[in-house]
């Protein structure tokens, strides 16, 4: 599970996040989306202990961030948006590399099984600079899914990565969070994310404009068709193609099949129907 | 390569009872955010599995590069290099007069400590934050993983052993001759070097760990302490060089100079950290002081290391404090705040001006001379400092007695030092955007405009370093308006033929910028030696062209056929230098040449 209190993030003398809130728990998957610049690439790196909240609570995975971050550490993956890879081990070494690390027991066994259902097997022995991004992106994703973690953050997974690799991919998040994985995932494509999101948390400016489950959303701006459509109202309220009064009844059945409105995971079917 | 990588891998699989005690405590045992304490030995035999692996690919990579036709001239000359210097260590070092043992030892400790004077005084004007220089796949692989900041450490600092290794190689070849230990020599010389590499980092994060008010003191602290030593240096090569003395005795007595310096008491007070290391270089005959000496010198190193991860700690809790403080008491700034201070129109009406004033043809360069002005002033004072102290030995020949040589010493010292220093402290050119090659590729600008607007502004600024010292020069020594023609023109075209040449090899032999190791090393040297051969053969040419213009003709046409033909001839260098650069930037692939990080 994901407890956060108050977080407020200073670079040097700039604000990238406001005093957000929110709490996630086991098996649910959190939509992260805003405009770029919105902090959410910030919060994720505060939640994973990469750089230091300035102030404010953070608990993940039964881990206070600020002092329990080594333990923290192995229970926890963060899968940044074009990962940097070492340039000088093949796909092979990384995951041997981090199996070592996390004293994951059949590492070898287990990469190997990863690395198939990514379709990087074939590579098992490439350079990682003869990737491509897509390839990075599945890599990291590999390595991350390694030590079977409890909380997973994706920073933009989805970018980069060809139809069925994204199909897999949403599939895999589904079914780590069936598992009791806590995912939060960051993307500005939304209709691919929104089958999977049990919840959203929408972020503008370094400020929480909304966190919530992805029905109280919806019944929040009924005139909204899609989830999209649900994000521009949350985000940009001005704009006149979001009037602030209700219009038409919120029309689920133009959705794609999303999550469970009760929070849990989403059904795999969703899934296929999103990305196909 | 490969049974090293082997037996690391060996080591690396096989578990200890500290492993298994460390896994079964790591559930519950509870780290602070800035955990000092040290992993398990498990976790540093993996990041050793690590860096052997990485060590292995590079030095596979290495040899398959330099048996690549593409890089037939390289190998060639590192092959031809190597030669040379051991048989130059063999047959020529060795056969010199032995240096007294006692300098030898307070020269080494001394030495390291001005060294590491040079690299503070760079540190404290530079802008950027030393994070134990960490690559970006570094700070996420490991940064995110369950490691300690000491490991971190410990990982880094073993990456610099196998650069301190071959410069070890070099120093010892070097040193062969004074001493009568060799593997002493080698055993100081490595730890001495290492201790220098950590330290620099420590002092790098404990600079960055400052305040604005601390920096400011510490700068003015280092600065100060460097403009002493300078000053002190300039006094003792005056009291060591009889006046009159050619320009090579003052050459040779900067090195005394350094020497001299190096053994003063306060020097040698700040050296105390690698006295045991220069005792051991040094050593005489073996006695039991020895084995206390080599203890010392490999005691130092956790010592170092343990002062190195102190350090970062300290620094990584006052970046907290400063940003708790500066969110307390609300000096911030937001995203709406800052989009209310936008000096659009500012940048929009100097775009304008540039669009206005400047024909078409020289836009895209102005456009790109403009971007790299940014930057520029972003590391403006590391620029005036890395200019300063050349500046100032350029000056040093006025304080000399023969004053008819002084204006000559002067542009030599110049052309030195465009050839061998701008180079390194401006490198706003090609050199820096390795990594944004493809976006300056997917410009809409010719290849030849590219060149010029990526090479003006390290040009211009080195234009700038020469005018001004040949300008105080020329006030002090009258050399005449036709000698100072002469010279500022052709050190003005010998800028753009340095820059051009040196940003070609970077486009033909690309490297990253924080590139070590021994192709670096080896890439150095040669430069080194190449810029040395320019030099020489352009003086020659130079003498030459003057006495057939003095022999062929008369009194005031020779002088203006020389310095005309002199200014011709050496622009006409730089005009092909940039063809050159051009061919090379046009031939550059961005798929291919990119080595990788």
């Amino acid at each position: 599970m994901i407890e956060v209190e108050g977080l407020r993030k200073l670079y040097d003398s700039y604000l990238a996040v406001d005093g957000i809130s929110f709490s996630i728990n086991a098996g649910q998957i959190c939509g992260l989306i805003g405009p770029n610049g919105a902090g959410k690439t910030t919060t994720m790196r505060c939640l994973s202990g990469l750089i230091s909240a300035t102030s404010g609570s953070l608990k993940v995975a039964d881990c206070c961030v600020q002092t329990n971050l080594k333990t923290l550490k192995t229970r926890l993956a963060y899968v940044p948006d074009d990962p940097p890879l070492f340039d000088d081990l093949s796909v092979g070494e990384h995951m041997e590399f981090i199996g070592r690390l996390y004293r994951v027991p059949d590492h070898h066994d287990k990469a190997i099984e990863l690395l198939r259902q990514f379709e990087l097997l074939d590579k098992y022995k490439a350079g990682a600079t003869t990737l491509s991004r897509g390839m990075r992106q599945k890599l990291a994703v590999c390595c991350a899914y390694l030590y079977s973690p409890s909380v997973i953050l994706l920073d933009e997974p989805l970018t980069g990565l060809d139809p069925p690799a994204i199909r897999t991919l949403l599939e895999s998040v589904r079914v780590r969070a069936a598992a009791g994985a806590t995912i939060i995932i960051s993307s500005h494509l939304l209709a691919m994310i929104a089958p999977i999101c049990t919840h959203l948390l929408v972020m503008q400016n370094g400020s929480a404009q909304y966190f919530g489950d992805t029905k109280t959303l919806r019944d929040q701006f009924p005139h909204a068709k899609t989830l999209e459509d649900a994000y521009f109202a949350a985000t940009h309220p001005d704009t006149p193609s979001n009037p602030p009064t209700a219009s038409p009844p919120f029309n689920t059945s133009a959705l794609p099949q999303h999550g469970n409105q009760d929070g849990s995971p989403a059904t795999s079917h969703g899934v296929t129907e999103a990305v196909s | 390569m490969t049974s090293l990588t082997r037996w690391i891998h060996r080591l690396a699989e096989r578990p200890t009872d500290v492993e298994t005690s460390a896994s079964n405590s790591d559930s519950a045992e509870s780290q602070p955010l800035l955990d000092s304490t040290w992993d398990s030995l498990y976790i540093h035999r993996q990041l050793a599995w690590l860096a052997a692996r990485r060590i292995s690919f590079r030095a596979e990579r290495f040899l398959r590069r330099l048996r690549s036709p593409r890089r037939l001239i390289a190998t060639s000359l590192v092959l031809l290099f190597f030669s040379f210097y051991v048989m130059n260590g063999i047959f020529i070092l060795s056969a010199r007069a032995a240096t007294d043992p006692l300098h030898l030892r307070l020269w080494l400790s001394g030495g390291m400590v001005l060294y590491l004077m040079y690299h503070l005084v760079k540190c404290v004007w530079s802008n950027t934050r030393v994070n134990l220089e960490l690559s970006n796949a570094e700070t996420l692989w490991l940064g995110n993983s369950p490691l300690c900041r000491s490991s971190l450490a410990v990982y880094h600092v073993g990456n610099l052993v196998l650069p301190a290794a071959l410069k070890t190689m070099m120093l010892s070849i070097l040193l062969a001759r004074d001493v009568g230990y060799p593997l002493l020599l080698v055993i100081g010389t490595f730890t001495s070097l290492m201790l220098l590499e950590i330290t620099r980092l420590t002092f790098g994060r404990l600079v960055s760990g400052m305040s604005k008010k601390q920096r400011g003191w510490f700068r003015l602290i280092t600065t100060s302490s460097a403009v002493a030593l300078v000053i002190q240096l300039l006094a003792c090569v005056h009291s060591l060089t009889a006046s009159g003395s050619p320009m090579w005795f003052y050459v040779i007595n900067t090195i005394r100079g350094l020497g001299e310096i190096a053994s003063t008491p306060t020097i040698q007070f700040l050296s105390t950290p690698w006295i045991a290391s220069a005792y051991l270089t040094a050593t005489v005959s073996l006695q039991p002081l020895t084995a206390l000496q080599l203890l010392a010198a490999l005691g130092i190193f956790p010592l170092s290391l343990i002062l190195l991860v102190k350090a970062d700690r300290w620094s990584l809790l006052q970046e907290q404090k400063r940003d708790v403080s500066r969110l307390s008491e609300g000096r911030y700034e937001t995203r709406e705040s800052q989009s209310h201070s936008y000096s659009g129109l500012r940048v929009n009406r100097l775009q304008s001006a540039i669009d206005y004033c400047t024909p078409w043809i020289a836009r895209d360069t102005l456009n790109l001379v403009y971007r790299q002005a940014i930057s520029v002033r972003h590391y403006r004072y590391k620029i005036a400092i890395s200019l300063l102290l050349p500046t100032v030995l350029c000056l040093s020949p006025l304080f000399m007695g023969r004053i008819t040589e002084q204006w000559f010493y002067v542009v030599g010292g110049i052309a030195l030092c465009t050839i061998l220093l701008a180079p390194p402290a401006l490198r706003i050119d090609f050199r820096r955007d390795l990594k944004r090659m493809v976006l300056l590729r997917s410009l809409p600008v010719k290849p030849f405009s590219m060149v010029v607007g990526q090479l003006a502004l390290p040009i211009l600024i080195t234009w700038t370093f020469q005018l001004a010292t040949a300008t105080i020069a020329a006030l002090v020594t009258h050399p005449g308006w036709d000698q100072f023609i002469l010279w500022t023109g052709v050190l003005f075209a010998l800028a753009v033929v340095t820059f051009a040449g040196e940003n070609a090899l970077f486009l033909a032999y690309p490297h990253h910028q924080h590139n070590e190791g021994i192709a670096m090393m080896l890439r150095t040297k040669l430069t080194f030696l190449g810029k040395g051969t320019v030099i020489v053969i352009t003086l020659s040419l130079l003498v030459l062209w003057a006495t057939l213009c003095q022999n062929l003709l008369p009194e005031p046409y020779a002088s203006v056929c020389y310095i005309s033909g002199s200014i011709t001839a050496t622009w006409t260098a730089a005009f092909l230098g940039l063809a050159a650069a051009t061919l090379c930037w046009r031939r550059f692939d961005v798929a291919m040449d990119t080595p990788p990080e």
